[in-house]
């Protein structure tokens, strides 16, 4: 609860910082407020489940890990932001407060008890991400993918209101807990209002994370964005996204459990498909970046639907994986489409990394790690994330989708390891780039956290 | 009323037409919620719906209005693939079907005596200063960033001076 | 006050637009019918103090006005918003006012920043 009232405030302070002269103080500024909001989350741990706010925000260990992987993920990214100050039409208070704001947002959906609290936080969020996706307003592109974004996400908004409503006119409730009760008093006997309220709710939670039938957005949206922003929507969405979704699920609609895992089920496999599948075809390795997302949404989703014991951890640690890994691999990206950029030439795909490995080892070696991370092979983190996640699938007898997701994990093997192979083993002309200190710090951290946790999974799971 | 403005909205080619049609469609879901018993949400239809989106609205088509006029005459009709449109239709008619059975399976409280309710403006207040209050704080929030990304993004002149 | 309505007390509501619209009707029919009319090229001519008639009605308009147009609604929302809180401003006392006044800051917060911002500013 803390970090949302700190957030807020802080926001509106970055943004009046954006009106001095310097504008150096600003990223030192938002990287402090970051971690101060880190502190002051961890104020409420480990003191069970909380209620805040006439019981609008619960508060408990869950909630508060979510919160924290949101928060070190937006630390990394702001951190990466250093190029920012160096254009002169960027406005790097606007960045940084909507940044703050939106990460708001996103606790509110983590830790939400009542429906309106989830509609506001995830509208808190999505305003951001079509600002920030429009940012670059000189690049059609950019627009484009805004308007889209906007447009899109206007109408799953609407979807998920009224979803919300029908929920309300079948359980007379806002309140997760309330409804859970009214579900598990009635049973199988709820009406059908209910279930069509809880299909179009979801419908609309799983547009933000991308799952497969409402996916059609996030790979012009995802290409069209500034890479930076890009990340920022690929990590911190989808983390928070998931949060909500399966804090609906595991707290309300336990009870009518074998009315949801068939729909969600069917959702995951087609999300599993599409976006492996696709990714295979792409050229461009941010595109290729936007479909691996979708896919890592179907895995998030096996978790999910399997909702055993273990999927608490199993989400938990998945979000933590592919947030590092993304993270880092879109930092490589952005530095050799910049570097690119500055030879006169806008490259986006694998073959921008051909010969990556000469001249920047540091580099290659974070894009390999970060590949593999997401790959999912052993002594990445990425691979304990897809082993708890199988691992809760096989707990509650999915053998059917953990064979679908182990055959397309397969698959996802070869479109990852286009890009090492471009690094390492192709010829290319790439010259050393230069890394700002502080860049090279987070890449490396990231890197160090991926292989740590996938040395030793055990770590995190005491922590918890 | 509001049906058959709406499907004019649908169907008219010239975009100012659509937006003064639009505006008897608003006017009339602003009538509907008086009948149903939710009065502030009727005056807030009229004072957010009708009196600023709306002018936003036409503004909108004023800013990007073009001389030439070929475009009124082209047709508004969406091109889609046939084999979409046909899995477009089916979804939709699915979505139709499911809303219908749940409005059917539904048992609406009818009659008489739930037409006289409470003005709720007053109980509305006193929810959203005290249990709604968090909510109520975020939407200042909600707002703030739209505010901002509404001047960011419509700002087209250099903000370094 | 009254707390108790009936959506038949909006009835005037409705009697007077159906006035005012009838108004306007039944006045333009009217004219139609009793005024002569004389249809030519220099008749349905727009009038303008006698001067040829240059450009269209509806030429494009400045982004400014748009920007206006949308910090209104913004702004609408947030009356709205304070509706329901004056009504009940007497039962709510003080920490009523001090929940607005939060409320009220950070829109103002938001409006100081416009302000900064030079969004107001008509020319440049």
């Amino acid at each position: 609860m803390y970090p949302i009232v700190l957030l807020s405030v802080l926001g509106i302070v970055v943004l009046f910082l954006g009106f001095m002269k310097s504008k150096s103080v600003l990223l030192p500024a938002t990287l402090l407020f970051l971690v101060l909001a880190l502190a002051s989350n961890f104020i409420d741990w480990n003191q069970g489940k909380v209620l805040y706010f006439y019981e609008m925000l619960a508060v408990n260990n869950l909630t508060l890990a979510f919160n924290a992987i949101v928060l070190v993920s937006a630390f990394m990214i702001v951190a990466m932001t250093r190029g920012f100050q160096d254009q002169e039409e960027a406005q790097p208070a606007e960045y940084y407060g909507i940044m703050l704001f939106s990460l708001v947002g996103a606790f509110m959906i983590i830790g939400y008890e009542h429906l309106i609290m989830l509609f506001v936080g995830i509208e808190i969020l999505s305003v951001s991400m079509y600002i920030l996706t429009g940012s670059d307003k000189s690049n059609l592109r950019s627009n484009e993918a805004a308007l889209k974004y906007f447009l899109m996400g206007a109408f799953a908004t609407g979807i998920m209101l009224f979803g919300i409503a029908l929920l309300y006119g079948a359980t007379g409730s806002f309140n997760l807990t309330d409804i859970q009760s009214y579900v598990s008093i009635q049973g199988r006997g709820v009406s059908y209002i209910l279930y069509a309220g809880l299909l179009l709710l979801l419908i609309g939670m799983l547009f933000k994370v991308s799952a497969a039938p409402f996916h059609f957005w996030t790979p012009d949206v995802y290409d069209g964005a500034p890479t930076i922003f890009t990340t920022f929507m690929s990590t911190i969405v989808k983390t928070a996204g998931f949060a909500a979704i399966f804090r609906l699920l595991s707290h309300s609609f336990t009870p009518i459990y074998s009315f949801w895992w068939i729909t969600l089920a069917a959702i995951t496999v087609l999300t599993l498909l599409v976006g492996n599948i696709i990714a295979v075809y792409q050229n461009s390795f941010k595109r290729m970046l936007a479909y691996s997302s979708i896919s890592h949404a179907g895995y998030l989703l096996i978790a999910v639907t399997s909702l055993s014991p273990q999927t608490e951890n199993a989400i938990l640690f998945y979000s933590l994986a592919y947030s590092i890994a993304t993270i880092s691999a879109f930092g490589v990206l952005m530095l050799v489409s910049k570097k690119k950029a500055l030879e006169g030439q806008v490259d986006e795909s694998y073959a921008a990394f051909n010969g990556l490995a000469a001249q920047n080892p540091l580099l290659a070696f974070v894009l390999a790690v970060s590949m593999l991370s997401l790959a999912g092979i052993p002594l990445t983190a990425g691979f304990w994330g897809k082993f708890f996640v199988f691992g809760s699938a096989v707990e509650r007898g999915l053998v059917w989708m953990l064979v679908v997701a182990v055959l397309m994990s397969a698959v996802g093997i070869y479109y990852y390891f286009r890009a090492i192979i471009a690094a390492y083993l192709k010829e290319g002309d790439i010259g050393k780039i230069r890394i700002a200190p502080f860049y090279r710090i987070i890449l490396v951290v990231a890197t160090a956290m991926t292989i740590l946790f996938g040395l030793a999974p055990g770590i995190f799971e005491k922590l918890l | 009323m509001c049906i058959g403005s709406a499907l004019f909205i649908l169907l008219t080619r010239n975009l100012m037409y659509a937006a003064f049609a639009l505006f008897v469609a608003l006017l009339g879901v602003a009538a509907l919620y008086v009948l149903a018993g939710a009065d502030f949400l009727a005056v807030t239809q009229l004072m957010i719906y009708v009196g600023g989106i709306l002018v936003l609205l036409i503004f909108g088509i004023m800013l990007t209005q073009t001389p030439e006029r070929q475009e009124a005459t082209a047709s508004n009709r969406v091109e889609v693939l046939s084999g979409r449109r046909f899995w477009g239709f089916l979804a939709s008619v699915a979505v139709f079907c499911l809303l219908l059975f749940t409005l059917l399976g539904s048992r609406f409280r009818l009659g008489g005596d739930t037409l006289t309710s409470r003005s709720t403006l007053r109980t509305l207040g006193v929810e959203l200063m005290t249990s709604h209050l968090l909510p109520f704080e975020i939407a200042g929030v909600l707002l703030l960033v739209a505010l901002i990304g509404a001047a960011y993004l419509a700002l087209n002149r250099n903000p370094s001076a | 006050m009254n707390t108790t309505y009936l959506p038949s007390d909006f009835l005037p509501i409705v009697v007077q637009f159906g006035l005012a619209a009838g108004f306007i009707v039944l006045t333009m029919i009217v004219t139609h019918r009793i005024g002569p009319s004389r249809k030519s090229k220099m008749k349905d001519d727009p009038f303008e103090c006698g001067i040829e008639v240059k450009g269209d009605a509806r030429t494009p308009i400045s982004v400014k006005y748009f920007l206006v147009a949308i910090l209104f609604v913004l702004f609408d929302v947030e009356v709205i918003f304070m509706y329901p809180w004056a009504v009940n401003f007497q039962n709510l006392g003080m920490l009523g006012f001090i929940e607005m006044l939060v409320f009220m800051a950070l829109l103002l917060s938001g409006f100081y920043y416009i302000i900064r911002k030079g969004v107001l500013e008509w020319e440049q």
